[in-house]
């Protein structure tokens, strides 16, 4: 079996300046199912962020990022959906559900927190085939990433 | 046409001075050649940012897939990207074709996630460019073009703004013509 783990880090000031800059932010990055999660809350930004955190520590499981070049449909890809208990799970959808598929993942976790001004996630994978070195997606910004 | 209307010294200035207020990064630190990842220290969410600044700033729509993920949706699974997650020979080719020298080192087997590393001023230039360059001869009002606010384009007699194909149409009508050139796939 081989393992893949991907966590980010995110301030959520940072988040909200950016959400609230960019008007096609929210639909850029998350789905309406997750938007309309995060805008039932009280305070949005914590969940927004923490989405942000798991689809950034998903994508760095995959070994992938973002991918630069402005290839911002992947954070579409990944869905956080909310289980009645309020525990989070992994949809995936387009090239990365293909992706997960060629790597043949099994199961999927992902685990969200938040706290005063930052959000984090982590994204296990457990999928077919040998472990490698460090088997473990760092992405593309070190290892807290953001 | 568009690149004579806005010129690429200023392409790279707004391309520049994006990153900038995005990152605050100092602004004689960046180079047309610059890693935004490894040597500007650029996020994921900059680039989300820098790449809004570009929308705004020129009335384009940015890519919002990869130019491999284009690849593999029209000529098919695996082509682009092995199962490892690496980069195939053919991936490398079209990587090649379409950043040339921020791709000239690339090797095939190369891991999908060293490829944000190649993302410079000059890709980001390059990728606002090839929009830019599609603007039609005339306005839907038959009138010419003419720039606005610096570097937005209008026609020039109703002053609304062009409407350019998005980035991820010219990736996929530039692979597509590739394809049809050169039987790569």
């Amino acid at each position: 079996m081989r393992l893949y783990q991907g966590i980010d880090l995110l301030e959520i000031d940072r988040l909200k300046a950016a959400y609230d800059r960019q008007e096609a932010f929210g639909l850029n990055i998350y789905t309406e199912a997750e938007l309309a999660y995060c805008n039932a809350r009280p305070d949005p930004y914590p969940h927004l962020a923490g989405r942000f955190a798991a689809k950034e520590a998903c994508l760095k499981a995959f070994g992938v990022g973002m991918g630069g070049f402005g290839a911002t449909g992947r954070f579409r890809e990944v869905e956080v959906e909310s289980t009645p208990s309020g525990k989070p799970v992994l949809l995936l959808h387009g090239s990365l559900e293909k992706m997960a598929r060629r790597l043949k993942i099994g199961q999927m976790t992902v685990s969200i927190s938040h706290a005063d001004n930052y959000a984090v996630a982590s994204v296990m994978f457990l999928g077919e085939g040998t472990a490698e070195e460090g088997a473990a997606g760092e992405g593309e910004t070190g290892e807290t990433g953001e | 046409m568009a690149q004579t209307m806005i010129g690429d010294e200023r392409i790279m200035q707004e391309v520049c001075d994006a990153i900038v207020h995005t990152t605050g990064v100092d602004r004689d630190s960046i180079t047309p050649d610059s890693s935004l990842v490894d040597d500007l220290d650029v996020l994921s969410l900059d680039f989300l940012d820098v790449n809004y600044r570009l929308e705004q700033v020129f009335g384009v729509k940015m890519a919002r897939n990869f130019v491999l993920e284009h690849v593999e949706e029209l000529f098919g699974e695996g082509v682009a990207i092995d199962e490892n997650n690496d980069v195939t020979e053919k991936g490398v080719e079209i990587l090649k074709m379409r950043l040339t020298e921020a791709a000239s080192d690339l090797e095939p087997g190369t891991p999908v996630d060293e490829l944000p590393a190649l993302v410079t001023p000059r890709t980001l230039s390059s990728a606002v460019k090839d929009i830019l360059g599609l603007l039609p001869e005339k306005s839907p009002a038959g009138a010419d073009w003419k720039i606005d606010e610096g570097t937005r384009i209008v026609c020039s007699e109703t002053g609304k703004p062009a409407v350019l194909p998005s980035g991820d149409e010219v990736v996929q009508n530039w692979l597509t013509s590739l394809q049809e050139e050169k039987q790569i796939f």
